[in-house]
């Protein structure tokens, strides 16, 4: 799996699009859900998942380790979510229309899913960002301070806060 | 009996303490309710994002996007390319061929000049000594500015519908 990974992300650097095709394929899942977890929206998630592909494709020659390009690309969209969401911050608040949809996608838990998603976006860019990254990708806390380049104590005490800023607001969801 | 640690049941949670960090933790949660209710709720919050997040799936279509992306913005690169390529290539002509022929260039201009000069003379000499001549010049000039004023209107016209 890591050889063959390695390969592709091998011919890609020469050029090939076939192979990043391939890569597209294997990562789009992981990179779609973080875009989306971050920016609450499928547009917008859908437009930086675009960017941050483009912009791989265009710098795979800077990248350090063929092996290391999981963590890469997901540094790459995690960026541009924020850069997006500092350019355009967000009314926080799910419209009416998130709902219809959201309801429409979901017909069971659809109380909990839209009330988890609401709580989600109430958090901070940066809250948002490690509780995704640790639960929704399963990095671990080394790892994410390497993506983040921030040190190991900050991920513990970041995601510490954003899980405890979560729950409190959820508990207000049940008030 | 320890303070609250209710900085590192994050950490608790997700198996990030050294044994000695979680011993503690595991002895003071034994008898403190509101950690234990705190650990409980981030272990099932935790549970959710997972549940939750995992069910999004990216669009079927995401990877023909990008490539279809990439390829535009290649070919738009290339044109970049070449309208930069050409007036730069011209102006590298001209100046290979300032080096190599400048003092013939100069001389061949100025013979040019002086000859459009000679003839522009003899020309507006002819059409004053020859009124016929003359006059027929003007006829012809006014009839070539009424047709092309003509062909101009008939063009924004057809344009314009």
């Amino acid at each position: 799996m890591d050889e063959e990974l390695h390969r592709y992300v091998h011919e890609a650097r020469l050029g090939n699009k076939e192979a990043f095709t391939e890569l597209i394929r294997r990562f789009k899942g992981n990179v779609y859900r973080h875009a989306y977890g971050m920016l609450g929206e499928r547009m917008e998630a859908e437009d930086v998942v675009q960017e941050a592909f483009i912009k791989a494709y265009y710098s795979l020659s800077r990248l350090e380790s063929d092996y290391a390009f999981a963590t890469w690309i997901m540094r790459i969209v995690s960026n541009l979510c924020l850069d997006r969401l500092k350019k355009h911050p967000k009314d926080q608040t799910v419209s009416n229309e998130r709902m219809v949809e959201l309801a429409a996608e979901q017909q069971g838990n659809t109380h909990l899913r839209i009330t988890l998603e609401e709580a989600m976006q109430q958090l901070s860019p940066e809250h948002r960002q490690v509780i995704l990254l640790h639960d929704v990708q399963g990095y671990r806390y080394e790892e994410m301070a390497a993506l983040l380049d921030v040190p190991l104590g900050t991920v513990k005490s970041r995601l510490n806060a954003a899980r405890l800023a979560l729950r409190n607001e959820l508990k207000k969801g049940d008030e | 009996m320890m303070d609250h640690p209710i900085d590192w049941l994050s950490a608790y949670i997700d198996d990030e303490l050294e044994a000695d960090q979680r011993q503690l933790i595991e002895d003071h949660l034994q008898h403190c309710e509101s950690c234990a209710a705190v650990v409980h709720d981030m272990m099932e919050l935790k549970a959710q994002v997972a549940g939750f997040y995992l069910t999004i799936e990216p669009p079927l279509y995401l990877e023909q996007q990008v490539i279809q992306a990439i390829n535009n913005k290649s070919s738009i690169d290339s044109w970049i390319r070449a309208w930069f390529a050409v007036p730069l290539a011209g102006i590298l002509c001209l100046v290979t061929l300032w080096f190599l022929f400048g003092p013939i260039l100069v001389r061949l201009v100025s013979a040019l000049f002086k000859f459009v000069l000679a003839a522009f003379y003899l020309f507006s000499n002819m059409a004053t000594s020859i009124p016929s001549v003359f006059g027929t010049v003007v006829i012809i000039a006014v009839m070539l500015l009424m047709i092309s004023g003509i062909s101009l209107r008939r063009l924004l016209r057809s344009t314009m519908q």
